[in-house]
């Protein structure tokens, strides 16, 4: 323990930005170094005293400010982050800075308020961070308050995002209350797209750890499932916590139907790379509520419908009529160009399988991931065409003559 | 005895001491000799110094003249001074001397007769050693007649020929052949491997596999290759298929390979024997091209296909591959050409790069269909190359002609109907990424665009696939199309990278009413090249293509039965457009194609599956045997019955030494055992002899001892 801040200040004082050395210039740098490391000190407020709490404040005022993008800064001092005593004494020193500066609540103290704040990771979280600040009462504290405060202030939407991004499994664990929370989460789920679905998992861990009630929950995500939904970064998030919420086999069987239904409306215009895994999910969803095979096997045989039952504009699921509609988009993707498509869309034909299949392997496919795929596949003979082409327009059938010419 | 009788007996003695072995050998062994030489040999006669010779060889006339008095009666006169003792001398003497010359002559010829012998092997000798037999046997110079005679005895026989086919045959032989390709054709576009058989060959696991990825035969095994006219020694399996991996580090290598060989082509002169056809560098095939009309390229590209045939020479085929590979990219230049021509403002020259990709297509498809895999291997490189093109771009937009006319091409080459083929699947999936990721904001974008669903559209046309991508696409482009108080309701429908915003979500809507004006119903593919900005004429040409567009996939589309669903937006898009200001051309096809998509029922028929029949119980079918002669018959072949009747035979002779084996064993211990008995008892009855006399002896010395 007594070597840590030897160390500390030695790497303190190393050629560092000019901004560094600006709040450095009244430092002791040059104290006994050797001396120090001699004697075994174990008592902790020596240690403490010895910690350039001081300093770090100053340099975390440096940072904390409102007119100025600060992150080449932090990136620099993130160099530190992974020492005990900085975690230690860092986010009581973060807490002093922010209460004394004077700056204004500004976009840009958010942002820099928010870049150094991420710096710091509980440990013993779900991540099980090896590196971190260790849980003891004091430091949650300024935790606590540090990420309130940080809430309060006006965030960009790129910063908004992030955070929302962030808060469920960085954060809300170790907030003494984090139903404070609740507000923040719910207006931002109710914002809709990406926000919402950012803003879903911490919804989702208000309900599951803190008895949050939220009567609207499973209509708010049904109208999260819409086509823009599929592009994005959020895709393999958002996903994964649809496949979560809808594990239950618990679920009353009209709200499971009315999601089937609007997955598969979903997968029918989808971009190819997502088609397989929504297909997938739809077949999840089926094997959990095997009441619903009366979706693609009507126990009354085929009849003819004058239309469609399900109502895709309705926001309600309980009213959509999903539950006597079929799945006629499954069946038309079954003559999908792409045959692993085809092949997933098979399963309406036949059988239920006995076993849900993983989807984790299906969250994040791109178009190149199929590419390559087709690129490595195995091949043993390569078949020509029969028909010789007269140019580059005509050739037998001609579908292309008939809009372009040379 | 006599002298003769002895040697007789010393000869028989002899003999039979020489040769004990051949005592009762009756057959004459002993060969009998004449002046060093066998009897046998001599009866052969085939050496002609036989000593018979010297019999006459006094001369007839001597004889004649000197023998039984003839030759006093003859010559009485002049000899008669001589007397007859005398002349009798003279003439012993004489023909002694005759005889002597006659045998001395016939020595020398012998004599000469070895030595030609002698010399002649010699030089024979040195004959075979020069190996210059062939100019001996080298026919004489002889008249024409004589080596057509020649000619046509060494000439081969050619068999007789069938009969040419007559023109009926011809083409029924060749709708035969089609026939059979189309349905080969057909059996691929339906077949799905990992689904048909659902029994895929289950991969070995050996029951010692500790899991590590421990690979006994991983070690790549050597094996000669053919690769142009060298042998290589190269790491490959033959029948391993080809994954794309390997097959680029194959195509490289090979390339690599050929890049050798062109180099060393251009620095040595003419060295080689055979002629070798040669293969001007890409920079020379481009430059000489590009000198000549669309239709001398193609011929000019076919007399050097011609020239590089090849049953010609071994290497030909690799110089036939780089000469593909050439062409692949000449395409690229040309359309990149044909863009830079528009640019400038200058249509024609567009054109006519354009028109030289046209005529090359029917020579790329010649070889293609000459090369097979090799065609394969270039093009699944240029696929490679072009997506990680497209993939190096950060704002993703559509490609230029020089990919996407190649791709055309490919479509030509390779049939697209497959359920999954190696290089048309790639190209379609390029395409539906295209779609799905590029934004339309320009004139060139859109018609690039178009001209991506187009060719999706005619690669799924023969399967009937269906491509949600290419769905998207005409809704986003059609949405531009609609006038923009409407637009907000439909915004919904199109999915967000494409959802045009700003400017660019009126790309479609006309400007001025056009109605009554002209409008040109086909698509340049120079406009996929062009910068030029967006005239209502050119928007006109769009709507048309893209109605064109919509019309198709509605038809083929028509019956899937979630269709309403799929052609829903499109319809609600199309019918929120103002037709009136549209051209009258436009206007009818806009009509057509909505009559179409409303033509599309909402009907549906619930699902259901396909019923399983239920399996059968098993039931024990009685036995019944034809010819029942109330002997069992084991089944199998007789070879089968043998071999288990000796198999049985064999259990049987094993079981009964084993035993018979055993009862020895056991004999031999009974036997060891009443020895040990008998010899113990032995011992016993001697020790009890023993100490019986000893205590006879003491009993003997106590009383002796007492009697004193």
């Amino acid at each position: 323990m007594g070597m840590a801040p030897a160390r500390k200040r030695k790497k303190l004082a190393q050629p560092a930005p000019a901004a560094i050395s600006d709040v450095q210039n009244g430092g002791s740098a040059g104290s006994d170094d050797s001396a120090e490391a001699e004697d075994i000190v174990s008592d902790e407020e020596e240690a403490q005293a010895q910690f350039p709490a001081d300093k770090l404040r100053q340099m975390f005022a440096f940072m904390l400010s409102d007119a100025e993008d600060r992150r080449p800064f932090i990136a620099r001092f993130s160099e530190h982050i992974e020492h005990d005593d900085v975690q230690r004494g860092g986010l009581g020193a973060l807490a002093i800075a922010l209460a004394e500066t004077k700056a204004a609540p500004t976009q840009l103290l958010s942002c820099n308020l928010f870049h150094v704040l991420k710096l710091f990771k509980v440990r013993g979280g779900k991540r099980k961070a090896q590196v971190g600040v260790a849980a003891d009462a004091k430091a949650l504290e300024h935790f606590d308050a540090l990420w309130l405060r940080l809430l309060q202030l006006p965030l960009p939407p790129s910063l908004y995002r992030r955070v929302l991004a962030l808060l469920p499994e960085r954060v809300l664990p170790h907030l003494r209350n984090p139903l404070r929370l609740t507000d923040f989460l719910l207006t931002s789920y109710q914002v809709g797209g990406v926000v919402s679905i950012l803003a879903l998992q911490g919804v989702f861990y208000l309900m599951q750890h803190h008895n949050l009630e939220y009567p609207d929950f499973y209509t708010k995500l049904y109208s999260l499932l819409e086509p823009n939904a599929l592009r994005g970064p959020q895709r393999a998030r958002f996903f994964r916590l649809v496949d979560l919420f809808l594990g239950s086999g618990y679920l009353p069987e009209y709200l499971v139907a009315a999601f089937v239904k609007r997955l598969s409306r979903l997968a029918l215009t989808a971009p190819t790379p997502t088609q397989t895994m929504l297909i997938r999910l739809i077949c999840s969803l089926m094997v959990r509520h095997r009441g619903l095979q009366r979706m693609t096997d009507d126990p009354r045989g085929a009849t003819r419908l004058p239309a469609d039952p399900y109502r895709p504009d309705e926001p309600e699921p309980a009213r959509c009529g999903a539950a006597e509609s079929a799945l006629w988009e499954v069946r038309s993707l079954r003559s999908h160009l792409v045959p692993a498509v085809s092949r997933a869309a098979s399963f309406a034909e036949r059988e239920l399988p006995e076993l849900e299949h993983p989807l984790a392997e299906l969250l994040e496919t791109t178009y190149d991931d199929m590419l390559e795929a087709e690129f490595g596949r195995q091949v043993k003979e390569v078949a020509l065409t029969f028909h010789r082409p007269e140019g580059v327009l005509s050739w037998r059938e001609d579908r292309l003559s008939t809009d372009w010419k040379l | 005895m006599s002298v003769e009788d002895r040697l007789a007996a010393r000869f028989a003695a002899e003999r039979k001491k020489q040769n004990k072995q051949t005592l009762f050998n009756l057959e004459e062994t002993t060969e009998l000799t004449h002046m060093g030489q066998t009897l046998s040999e001599i009866e052969k006669y085939e050496d002609p110094r036989s000593d018979d010779e010297g019999d006459d060889a006094l001369g007839a006339e001597f004889v004649k003249s000197a023998h039984f008095g003839g030759g006093l009666l003859a010559s009485g006169g002049p000899n008669s001074a001589q007397s007859r003792k005398e002349w009798i001398d003279q003439m012993i003497a004489d023909s002694k001397k005759r005889k002597y010359d006659a045998r001395k002559a016939r020595e020398e010829t012998l004599e000469m007769t070895d030595k030609l012998d002698d010399d002649y092997k010699q030089v024979m000798q040195i004959f075979k050693d020069a190996d210059l037999m062939p100019a001996a046997a080298a026919p004489d110079p002889s008249d024409e007649y004589d080596m057509l005679v020649r000619q046509l005895a060494f000439e081969p026989r050619v068999g007789a020929s069938e009969r040419t086919k007559t023109d009926e045959e011809v083409k029924r032989e060749e709708a035969t052949r089609l026939r059979l390709l189309e349905e080969a054709r057909q059996l691929r576009m339906r077949a799905d491997p990992e689904e048909a058989g659902g029994a895929r060959p289950a991969v070995h696991r050996s029951a010692d596999d500790l899991d590590d990825g421990f690979l006994l035969d991983a070690k790549p095994q050597q094996r000669l290759e053919l690769i142009g006219d060298q042998l290589v020694v190269t790491s490959e399996l033959p029948d391993v298929p080809l994954t794309g991996r390997q097959a680029k580090k194959r195509q490289s290598r090979l390339q690599r390979q050929r890049d050798a060989e062109e180099e060393a082509e251009q620095t040595l002169p003419e060295a080689v024997t055979p002629p070798k056809a040669k293969l001007p560098t890409y920079k020379k095939l481009s430059a000489t091209l590009r000198a000549l009309l669309p239709l001398e390229q193609t011929r000019h590209l076919t007399e050097l296909v011609m020239s590089l045939d090849p049953q010609l020479s071994p290497g030909n085929k690799a110089l036939l591959i780089s000469l593909y590979e050439m062409l692949l990219r000449y395409i690229g230049d040309c359309c990149r050409r044909s863009g830079a021509a528009a640019d400038t403002g200058s249509p024609g020259g567009g054109q006519v790069a354009l028109r030289a990709v046209d005529a090359l297509v029917p020579l790329l498809y010649d070889l293609t269909q000459r090369l097979g895999d090799a065609a394969y291997l270039s093009w699944v490189a240029w696929l490679r190359r072009r997506q990680a093109a497209y993939g190096r771009r950060r704002r993703r937009s559509f490609p230029g002609l020089e990919t996407l006319l190649p791709l055309r091409v490919c479509g030509q080459l390779f049939p697209s109907s497959d359920r999954r083929h190696p290089v048309t699947m790639p190209a379609m999936l390029m395409l539906c990424q295209m779609l799905a990721e590029c934004r339309v904001t320009s004139r060139r974008e859109l018609a690039a665009g178009l001209f991506v669903v187009s060719l999706l559209n005619e690669f799924t046309s023969l399967a009937s696939r269906y491509v949600p991508e290419v769905i998207g696409f005409l809704q986003s482009v059609l949405f531009t199309a609609v006038p923009s108080e409407r637009q907000a309701p439909l915004a919904g429908h199109v999915l967000l990278p494409q959802l045009p915003r700003g400017p660019h979500s009126s790309l479609l809507q006309l400007t001025t009413s056009c109605a009554g004006a002209p409008c040109e119903p086909l698509l340049s593919l120079s406009a996929v090249e062009s910068e030029a900005p967006l005239t209502d004429a050119a928007r006109a040409s769009c709507l048309h293509v893209a109605a064109s567009l919509v019309r198709q996939l509605a038809e083929r589309h028509g019956q899937l039965p979630a269709a309403s669903e799929i052609f829903g937006p499109l319809r609600l898009m199309m019918a929120a457009v103002d037709v009136r200001r549209y051209p009258d051309v436009l206007r009818n096809k806009w009509t057509a194609c909505l009559k179409t998509l409303e033509g599309i029922s909402s009907e549906k028929t619930t699902l259901e599956k396909n019923k399983k029949r239920p399996k059968p119980l098993r039931l024990y079918e009685p036995a019944i045997e034809e010819n029942f002669d109330g002997r069992r018959r084991r089944p199998g072949s007789h070879e089968k019955r043998e071999h288990d009747k000796l198999v049985h035979k064999y259990k049987r002779q094993m079981r009964s030494t084993v035993r018979e084996v055993r009862r020895d064993n056991a004999f031999v211990a009974r036997q060891k055992l009443t020895e040990i008995k008998t010899k113990d008892d032995d011992r016993k009855r001697k020790l009890k002899d023993l100490m019986a006399s000893l205590a006879n002896q003491e009993g003997d010395f106590k009383r002796m001892k007492r009697q004193k």
